[in-house]
């Protein structure tokens, strides 16, 4: 028999554990609210240029100060034109900044509403040689983010602009530039019936141009090899059409090969060691590939059909072209082996001259749609597709080597028109219109200089 | 002895029900997830309540209570100085209006007393603040407006915290930043989103931007300025990544300080934003 004093105490205990447990209990639900952190999830942003403030870079000398002034004026155009950056207007700088080493009182760049600051400073080294030095700072964040000098002689300060544009652009976007970039195009001078076209080089902003041919023999075509600053074209020199090869440094030029029908569109390998193009047989056209070192050709495509305009991917595995073979033209990828040919394009028009994007995600194309000819972007599996501009005739995109940017050219209606140079961004916002002394056509972008 | 056992054993099952009604979710509650989002359930005649009580509240405000404004808005100037900064801008008008409102209150009772009209003019309009209330509520009981008239109680000069309590449960409390729920409302958050969305300005156009997600801690004072930098919770190394974290914590900066209700501070003093371009991308 149960003794009733200790079963008393035992309820008491049983009692005093049951209230602990769910005081405890009671005790934690509103510890844990207390600690509960608010998560709120930012799914919109506006998408407006990044304002950026860039004092001209400050020098010692009056020639240094000046040197400063131009290359801050390259890097204000080359960021203004990606369309990223807008610049605060220089009148409302407060801080005069004179020192380099010391950071920049980020107040008196916030009351102006900069997001970014970049100074920079113009010195010579005792050989002579140009230094350009310069900082990048975020005003918000307070603190820098990149900062590098560069050595050169004073004739390349152009280039000093545009790398120092590259390091901006690409601390704050994420993404690689594309200033320092050439593009090489054909010019093309004369009466519409008699054109002189010749080979042009210039930098990516229209400076520096230079020709690399005189125009004796049409030229079709010019092509960037990824890796060198060598480019592949078609030339009519010598009264037929053959594949060149042109170290742009050097000038030599080499036949690629002596084909017995004309040849189109030759276009290099990711790795600069193949070329692809087209070659004619009767009047039908197939893709070949040629090794550039054993100078082999292999054949990709056999068709009763015009197969022409290949462009390799990226990882150099597979071959975007454009063929007639459904009875218009369209775009089609295969593996670089030839097998696995499969038509991509499937919307209304006839697309042409497609061109694989640097970073692997879009293609590139033109588009005739009744009249017009369209510049567009599709996904290699054929979604996606959309048109970033369009017009009477724009023709021959090229991507930009960060594969955010695309050049073509856009030719003006009448007896006085002629085709001239444009970019657009890959979002179809921002076109600008290349300075060039005369029409321009067929252009084609280098990648990065190194 | 029996007895006992008996009674022991009805207190254990109070205790326990007791128990399972205070805490249904308990198991979730103490779960490690996150805080779950507070919804208002309002039914559509409250929902018109609501709005109509929001835009009186703004006619009032412009006829009513435009002495503190001011004297807000005169304080806030300086901040955003522009670019034209340098000219020192709007200090007169200001303390203009604030003499005015000291200097007006005793004619407009009198005005109000006779007639309960439109005011003649926006400026005029502004002073009438406390007076006019306070004679006209004791004046023209309305019963059928019953709410306005507490509305007017507190405003009459006494500003106990009961009668300040009294007076926000009366308001349209929904979506204001002043609310009475600890938790915030989808209005405030919305409203809070809304401001940072302004300031966020993401790369995009990047191979793979839209997958590009920043988490920022924001700690925050009681004035909606950020106590410490902003912490970025999931660090990637990419340059893609970096100049997306970068343009957070940017936004987040740029943006303050941020106007949230005072009385729910412990809910937002500590917050995790989720940067999120997808929708951008049509995603």
């Amino acid at each position: 028999m149960m003794n009733p004093d200790r079963t008393g105490s035992l309820t008491r205990v049983w009692h005093a554990a049951l209230l602990a447990a769910v005081l405890a209990l009671m005790s934690l639900w509103p510890m844990r609210q207390a600690h509960a952190v608010v998560e709120i999830d930012i799914t919109k942003g506006s998408l407006k240029p990044i304002p950026i403030a860039i004092p001209v870079f400050f020098g010692t000398s009056l020639n240094d100060q000046k040197l400063g002034s131009d290359i801050a004026g390259v890097v204000v155009a080359d960021l203004e034109r990606s369309g990223l950056f807008k610049l605060v207007d220089r009148a409302a700088y407060i801080e005069r900044i004179a020192n380099l080493s010391q950071a920049p009182r980020f107040g008196d760049w916030r009351t102006i509403n900069a997001q970014a600051l970049l100074v920079g400073r113009i010195s010579r080294e005792p050989s002579g040689r140009l230094r350009a030095e310069f900082r990048l700072w975020d005003i918000f964040a307070g603190k820098q983010l990149a900062g590098q000098q560069f050595f050169t002689q004073s004739r390349n300060w152009r280039r000093v602009g545009h790398l120092i544009a590259d390091a901006v652009y690409e601390r704050l976007t994420g993404e690689k530039g594309y200033f320092d970039t050439r593009i090489v195009y054909v010019d093309e001078t004369g009466p519409k019936n008699k054109r002189v076209k010749r080979l042009a080089i210039m930098d990516q902003d229209g400076h520096n141009l230079r020709m690399l041919t005189t125009g004796a023999a049409l030229v079709l075509t010019p092509r960037f090899s990824p890796t060198s600053q060598e480019i592949t074209y078609l030339s009519y020199e010598g009264g037929r059409p053959r594949v060149y090869l042109l170290n742009i440094e050097s000038g030599q030029k080499e036949i690629v090969g002596d084909f017995p029908n004309m040849s189109f569109a030759p276009r290099f390998s990711p790795d600069g060691q193949r070329i692809v193009m087209s070659l004619q047989q009767g009047g039908n056209a197939n893709i070949y590939m040629m090794d550039l070192r054993s100078r082999r050709t292999f054949r990709l495509t056999k068709t009763a059909a015009i197969d022409t305009a290949p462009s390799f991917s990226p990882d150099g595995r597979r071959i975007v072209f454009e063929s007639d073979r459904t009875g218009t033209q369209q775009l089609y990828v295969m593996n670089a082996d030839g097998s696995g040919q499969k038509r991509i394009s499937l919307g209304e028009g006839r697309y042409s001259t497609p061109v694989w994007s640097p970073r692997g995600d879009m293609i590139a194309f033109t588009k005739q749609l009744g009249p017009q000819f369209l510049i567009g972007v599709l996904k290699s599996d054929g979604s996606g597709e959309r048109i970033l501009t369009e017009g009477f005739h724009n023709e021959g995109p090229t991507w930009a080597p960060n594969g955010r940017v695309l050049m073509f050219f856009r030719e003006s209606p009448g007896a006085t028109g002629g085709p001239r140079l444009y970019t657009i961004d890959l979002t179809g916002y921002n076109e600008r219109s290349i300075a060039t002394p005369s029409f321009g056509s067929d252009p084609a972008w280098s990648p990065l200089i190194n | 002895m029996r007895r006992g056992l008996i009674i022991s054993l009805v207190l254990h099952l109070l205790i326990l029900v007791s128990a399972v009604a205070v805490f249904p979710f308990s198991g979730d509650r103490l779960a490690t997830k996150p805080t779950p989002l507070p919804v208002d359930l309002v039914t559509q005649a409250e929902l018109t309540k609501i709005k109509a009580g929001q835009r009186k509240a703004k006619a009032e405000a412009a006829k009513v209570q435009k002495k503190p404004e001011p004297v807000k808005k005169a304080e806030q100037k300086p901040k955003p100085t522009k670019v034209k900064s340098v000219k020192a801008p709007v200090p007169k008008p200001k303390p203009k209006k604030i003499v005015k409102a000291k200097l007006k209150p005793k004619p407009k009772p009198k005005k109000v007393v006779t007639k309960k009209k439109p005011k003649p003019k926006k400026v005029a309009a502004k002073p009438k603040p406390k007076p006019k209330p306070v004679v006209r509520k004791q004046k023209d009981f309305d019963p059928d407006n019953i709410a306005a008239l507490l509305n007017k109680v507190p405003d009459g000069g006494q500003t106990s915290q009961a009668a300040l309590e009294a007076k926000e449960l009366l308001e349209p409390a929904k979506g204001r930043f002043n609310g009475r729920d600890t938790a915030m409302t989808f209005n405030e958050i919305d409203a809070l989103r809304a401001k940072i969305s302004q300031c966020w300005n993401p790369p995009v156009g990047g191979l793979g931007a839209e997958a590009i997600k920043v988490k920022l801690r924001l700690r925050l004072r009681e004035d909606g300025v950020l106590s410490r930098e902003p912490e970025v919770v999931n660090r990637e190394g990419s340059p893609f990544f970096v100049a997306a974290a970068d343009a957070a914590v940017r936004a987040v900066m740029l943006c303050q300080p941020y106007e949230l209700p005072a009385r729910k501070y412990a809910m937002w003093r500590d917050m995790i934003l989720n940067f999120d371009p997808k929708e951008m991308f049509g995603g």
